[in-house]
């Protein structure tokens, strides 16, 4: 309990850092939003007139501490672009995101599962977990835009475009997604096999006549349990980031789209509640994967 | 074992087969006119349009007193006729029985609080009637007057793009109006808007007979210009604009066409007037050989172009004031050569045409450097005085030569959209008696003034092109940038 407690003071600790650093970061953007909405053509008065609207025209630490007290509150402002309600709509686009996400993570999940089942009982087959090692070196963008010039090519008549009725238009991008994940679960996973496979256990569990389906689950998974979860939460976060890159080629209006935008369009009351969102789902998952260690792994004891 | 190896391989196969299906079954309808955008449509409010692909949408839905025709002309939309004795009291008759999309009737209340509304804080283009409007009002039956502080004889030039919209006056009351819901009057209505997606069906109603057959237009945000292409040659889209970016290798468009219209937009190189030399400017502006640019970075579709104004107007003559000699000589007269450092953005091809004018510029031995930075920062770096050398360009929102050299030439618009810091008090009286009658006469002597003493190097007038299906007849758009979706005829 006292580790949680201890745990939750310091991820509040951590938001309130991420929120500093996102505002100076965003402040030395030399950009200015009120000349952003009203365009290059509109003259200076109008933009003058436009940023004392938005509360622009007093000094950084004013306005640093108003968003700090604003946030303190749990009150978020309407985004400046838009106008629609930040808190709404980063839920929202967060849901259409974690769909992707979602989706990658059954994905990577299963076929790294599936492709370790066959070289474990095929060692010959172990070839392809190394061509996995490919989706480790392939970044998203060059897979994806590869793989749909492809589809343009040899299926001229598929469509790639997401449609929001329908969620089956989802597994083109998780599967695209899902090359690093995949690659880097199997190998994580091969891995652990190889290091049980030389213990002396495993020796004497084959000798002792386990069936290999036996093994395969009730020694090297569960053996490898903590690390392939370790490995979850990390894929997480990247899986997470690459989605920016997904969404904007196949426009998923998901969470990594609305935060390109928001950054472009400099709309801060949207990018604090996309990074506070952000924070406050990222905490949780560790801790919660902090939590499940120890109650897969007894010897891992934080307290 | 064996089963687990199968059984993996029909899960495979059957999420391929998943995927197949899920794509296939986006059928479309027959007359459905299917739009590509490359960015979000945020606001359908018309007040608050925030750009050109915005601007778009909104102008199938809402309509103002007047608008453009394809030849760019000024022709009547709600106003049915206008009158005015000294350009100064502009009467307009407003059209009856026009009904918006909610089936109520058009009245002069509507025209005026939408008025109102344009020129209140709320509004993103109020600063195009700053200072000027004197008064608005009504006269029954049918009669809405502007009166204006002064006589400025092209007036309707400011309202003819279509988001200076008439919009019912009980929208006051409708919380989501712009967000979720629209009413206007044009010749299509909102269906349904998603974050990617929006339906307009077509307006029965609608107080023009229209040539045009498409029953509903879907508008489809795709943001990746590859992917919205390929779209498009899968014929899951019908049209599309042309980005710059993809017009220079364009290949096997078998069933496709591509339609270009001049639009007002002039792309330049500017300099800051104070800092540099005026034989240096003149100097660059005959170093400059546009047709080189126009063929290498823009595909053809710049139109070579020397003057402030975009040759879509008339009188603007396609012409280039490339003189290698000229600029030697001009060069000779400068006395300290600063170090140039050439500012681009990255859209509109312009980091090639900041290569293209690095080499000619070495022609006449002067060695730039080129920066690249982010369209947003390059307006930034213009405004606050941190760049004297730069590429960029200019949408304009006028219809007519005058209020376009006003603002780019006079001294008031400093820093924006003056971005050259340009202060001659000749010129400056010139540009003021532009607004009076008869003097048509006065806009070659600005352009040639201009010419000689130049704040900016007109590089060419860009033509919008739009990609679309074969089976798409009757494509127009005009100098706003505005497609008249209305006339297209699909013919399947």
């Amino acid at each position: 309990m006292e580790f949680i407690i201890k745990k939750f003071f310091y991820s509040i600790s951590l938001v309130f850092g991420t929120f500093t650093l996102t505002f100076i970061i965003f402040n030395l953007i030399p950009t200015n939003p009120a000349r952003i909405i009203l365009g290059p053509n509109a003259p200076q008065e109008a933009v003058i007139e436009l940023e004392r609207k938005l509360g622009l025209d007093k000094p950084l630490y004013i306005q640093f501490i108003n968003e700090f007290k604003d946030t303190f509150k749990f009150k978020f402002k309407k985004s400046i672009i838009s106008e629609k309600d930040v808190l709404k709509e980063v839920i929202k686009r967060f849901i259409n995101s974690f769909k992707v996400i979602f989706l990658t993570l059954i994905f990577s999940i299963f076929i790294s599962y599936f492709l370790n089942l066959i070289s474990f009982y095929h060692p010959k087959f172990k070839f392809i977990v190394n061509i996995t090692k490919i989706g480790i070196i392939l970044p998203t963008f060059v897979s994806s835009i590869s793989i749909i010039t492809l589809i343009a090519i040899f299926f001229p008549k598929i469509s790639i475009r997401y449609n929001p009725e329908n969620f089956l238009t989802l597994i083109l991008p998780a599967l695209i997604l899902s090359f690093y994940p995949i690659a880097f679960l199997t190998h994580v996973f091969n891995k652990k096999i190889n290091e049980i496979t030389k213990s002396t256990y495993f020796k004497s569990a084959v000798s002792l006549g386990f069936s290999k389906n036996y093994i395969f689950h009730k020694i090297c998974f569960k053996a490898s349990l903590v690390s392939l979860l370790s490995s979850l939460v990390n894929i997480l976060s990247v899986a997470f980031f690459s989605t920016i890159i997904i969404e904007i080629v196949f426009t998923i209006p998901g969470i990594g789209l609305l935060l390109f935008d928001s950054v472009i369009k400099k709309d801060f009351p949207m990018l604090k509640a996309i990074v506070f969102i952000n924070a406050l789902f990222f905490i949780t998952i560790n801790l919660i994967a902090e939590i499940l260690y120890s109650k897969i792994d007894p010897r891992i004891n934080y307290a | 074992m064996k089963r687990k190896i199968i059984f993996s391989i029909i899960i495979a196969v059957i999420l391929i087969a998943a995927i197949f299906f899920s794509y296939k079954t986006q059928k479309t309808q027959s007359r459905e006119l299917i739009y590509a955008l490359p960015d979000d449509v945020i606001t359908l409010d018309p007040i608050k349009n925030p750009n050109i692909y915005n601007g778009q949408v909104i102008s199938q839905i809402y309509e103002g007193l007047v608008k453009l025709d394809e030849n760019n002309r000024i022709v009547p939309a709600l106003a049915e006729s206008w009158t005015t004795e000294d350009f100064k009291v502009w009467k307009f008759k407003i059209r009856k029985n026009v009904l918006f999309h909610d089936g109520t009737k058009l009245n002069l209340k509507d025209v005026l609080f939408s008025f109102q509304r344009i020129l209140s804080k709320d509004s993103n283009h109020a600063w195009l009637f700053a200072g000027l409007v004197k008064d608005m009002r009504i006269e029954e039956p049918d009669i809405f007057i502007i009166e204006l502080n002064k006589p400025e004889k092209y007036f309707l030039s400011r309202i003819t793009a279509n988001w200076i919209a008439v919009v019912p006056e009980k929208i006051k009351d409708i919380p989501n109006f712009g967000t979720e819901i629209a009413i206007g009057t044009g010749p299509f209505k909102l269906i349904k808007k998603t974050d990617t997606e929006i339906t307009l069906i077509r307006n029965e109603n609608y107080w023009r007979k229209t040539k045009g057959n498409v029953s509903t237009i879907k508008f489809v945000v795709i943001k990746n210009d590859q992917v919205r292409l390929s779209e498009l040659k899968s014929s899951k889209v019908n049209i599309m604009e042309l980005p710059l970016s993809l017009s220079q290798n364009l290949r096997d468009l078998n069933d496709l066409k591509i339609s270009t219209f001049p639009t007002f937009n002039v792309h330049f190189i500017g300099f800051n007037a104070k800092e540099l030399d005026q034989h240096l400017r003149r100097a660059i502006n005959f170093a400059i050989n546009r047709k080189e640019i126009s063929e290498a970075a823009t595909a053809n579709l710049g139109v070579i172009n020397s003057t402030p104004l975009p040759t879509t107007f008339k009188d603007v003559k396609e012409e280039d004031v490339f003189n290698l000699d000229e600029a030697k000589k001009e060069i000779s007269l400068v006395k300290s050569i600063p170090k140039l450092e050439l500012m681009v953005s990255d859209k509109n091809n312009a980091p090639i045409i900041a290569e293209i004018v690095q080499n000619q510029l070495k022609k006449i031995n002067l060695d730039i450097s080129i920066k690249q930075v982010e369209f947003n920062t390059l307006i930034e770096n213009i405004i606050k005085g941190q760049t004297n050398f730069f590429i960029a360009w200019f949408s304009y929102m006028f219809s007519s030569p005058e209020p376009i050299l006003f603002d780019v030439l006079h001294s008031s618009k400093i820093p924006a959209p003056n971005f050259w810091k340009f202060e001659d008090k000749e010129m400056d009286k010139m540009l003021e008696k532009l607004s009076e009658p008869n003097t048509e006469n006065l806009i070659p002597q600005i352009i040639s003034k201009f010419q000689s003493n130049p704040p900016f190097v007109p590089l060419f007038t860009l033509k919008t092109a739009l990609i679309h299906s074969n089976f798409i007849k009757n494509v127009y758009m005009n100098g706003h940038s505005i497609p008249l979706l209305e006339e297209i005829i699909i013919e399947k």
